[in-house]
């Protein structure tokens, strides 16, 4: 049975039906470049989990109990070193990109996307995702540049009304040498606001090094955690009635990677103590 | 019965507050592994137990300030229950207490931990040993056992974990299980002396601090999470979650105050 009432809410919590659980997020790397204009100007720190003071081989973001039942959130508690704007988001790989050579590089996990979840009573309806490149080899002695489509002018991704988009922009890395961990929010075709799935990435230019993770982020909350440094925030999200489900959508076929995590729009590089409370839904 | 902050207040001025201030600096504990919860967590081993009250029988908590050495923790207030025991030596357990029945609202809840956490009560000697919890979980079924199912890994502790190290294990519960109600084993590869404590945690408050002593203040009633009544003989006790040094020593300051009512 799902949750009905507030009171019902807080017994399930009191009855061990959810989630209280702290842990620390810290960017992969400290070696970000800030964004410029012809890379979307908005520059991105992905924070994944970090036990102590280092990250795992495997980067992965903020664990959940092992289970499938969804797991809506109800508090955020948060005490930082960085400022800006955090979310607290899901982001799925939707492939990955060899940035030195040219052409069409995008691997891409075809079968699982458009990711579904039932929205508004209907269900496995497509989600709108935030498209986001990390960097995860850093380039050299030359700035990259891509755009979303094949190089014979095919379409490059699925936007948010299902229709297929042919990219027009050229999103060129802000430095021939473009650091680990940097992450940008490509632009996509005027009036498009997202995408369900990303099917090419044309590399127009090559690097001599270098190569990116493609995410479609689903962008869960924002959490301003204000200017300056040492910030300390509290977010009740049964107040504001904003209370997201931590679970990962379904893909649409097969399986994708994806990790809960934080983004921030800003390439500091704080660590973040990050305490996530959330009720099981029925 | 108190359901508002008007309430509160009467009760307040009704029986009287009852407050602690509380500070205790402790040594260095041992770093956790994904393979122990994935985050560092430390008990202060000076608890308080709720007394006696007259004309009321139990309690919320009003009122709590936290402020820590560390920078890089989340302190969390909380009544807290031995689930079970276990001795390295001999590998003997020693069953604890169920969680306790609740009060949430209008309803009698059989609360289960949340956050259960595995306490180093005397210094371990042994080499990463694996803990097996078996366990009733959040919806009574008994024989629940920790690394089992998909997702679920066993729990590894670091090798002689020190004193009061505290190992937040559910991430390591069965798969689809969230709490705890109770405990019926607890067992270790190996190891040849310490003992540890299965703590089952009803958090009171937290204070995330983004700097040293520079914690946010919540009032308790104000977020909106369970408030649970806490009843004479309850054991209160401090736990930090959090941050990458934990060989540092910590100090905790406090003060609580808790208004009584009839329930």
């Amino acid at each position: 049975m799902s949750v009905s009432t507030l009171d019902d809410l807080l017994q399930r919590i009191a009855a061990g039906k959810g989630m209280s659980r702290t842990l620390d997020m810290v960017s992969a790397a400290t070696t970000q470049t800030a964004a410029a204009l012809a890379s979307g100007l908005i520059s991105g720190t992905l924070y994944y989990q970090v036990p102590g003071t280092t990250h795992l081989s495997t980067l992965v973001g903020f664990t959940l109990p092992p289970g499938t039942l969804p797991l809506l959130l109800t508090h955020a508690l948060l005490g930082t070193g960085s400022s800006g704007m955090l979310y607290i988001e899901r982001q799925y790989l939707i492939g990955t990109v060899n940035l030195t050579a040219t052409g069409d590089r995008l691997s891409h996990n075809s079968a699982g996307f458009p990711a579904l979840r039932t929205q508004f009573g209907q269900a496995s309806q497509p989600l709108t995702l935030t498209p986001l490149f990390e960097v995860t080899t850093a380039t050299s002695v030359t700035a990259p540049e891509v755009r979303f489509r094949t190089a014979a002018g095919a379409d490059g991704y699925i936007n948010q009304d299902g229709n297929s988009v042919v990219g027009t922009r050229t999103f060129t890395f802000p430095n021939a040498a473009t650091g680990v961990a940097s992450c940008y929010m490509p632009m996509l075709e005027l009036g498009d606001s997202g995408v369900r799935d990303i099917t090419n990435i044309e590399v127009v230019t090559a690097s001599s090094t270098g190569a990116m993770n493609v995410w479609g982020v689903e962008l869960l909350d924002p959490i301003f955690m204000g200017g300056g440094v040492d910030v300390a925030k509290v977010k009740d999200f049964l107040h504001g009635l904003n209370i997201p489900d931590l679970r990962p959508a379904t893909p649409t076929s097969g399986s994708f990677t994806t990790h809960l995590c934080l983004y921030g729009n800003t390439s500091n590089n704080g660590r973040i103590r990050l305490t996530l409370n959330g009720v099981t839904n029925s | 019965m108190i359901k508002d902050s008007n309430g509160v207040l009467k009760a307040a001025v009704t029986y009287g507050l009852w407050s602690r201030f509380w500070a205790q600096q402790t040594g260095a504990s041992s770093s956790a592994t994904v393979d122990c919860g994935g985050v560092h967590g430390r008990r202060f081993d000076r608890t308080i137990t709720v007394p006696s009250m007259s004309g009321c029988n139990q309690a919320l908590l009003t009122n709590c300030d936290m402020s820590c050495g560390d920078a890089n923790c989340t302190p969390h207030f909380c009544i807290e229950y031995t689930l079970g025991t276990l001795a390295i030596s001999g590998n003997v357990f020693s069953a604890g207490v169920t969680m306790p029945i609740k009060k949430i609202g209008s309803v009698n809840v059989q609360t289960a931990a949340l956050k259960p956490v595995l306490v180093v009560t005397t210094v371990l000697a042994a080499t990463l040993p694996t803990i097996t919890v078996t366990y009733t979980n959040q919806d009574g079924q008994s024989g629940r056992v920790t690394g089992t199912g998909t997702g679920s890994t066993p729990i590894i502790l670091p090798t002689n974990a020190a004193v009061n190290s505290a190992f937040d294990i559910a991430p390591h519960l069965q798969s689809g299980d969230t709490g705890i109600q109770s405990v019926q084993d607890i067992d270790t590869s190996g190891g040849t002396s310490g003992a540890l404590a299965l703590m089952g945690l009803l958090p009171l408050a937290y204070n995330p601090a983004a700097k040293q002593h520079g914690p946010v203040h919540i009032p308790p009633l104000a977020l909106s999470m369970p408030q649970y009544r806490v009843v004479t003989g309850d054991r209160l006790a401090m736990y930090i979650f959090g941050g990458f040094t934990p060989g540092n020593s910590i100090n905790a300051k406090c003060g609580f105050a808790f208004a009584g009512e009839v329930g």
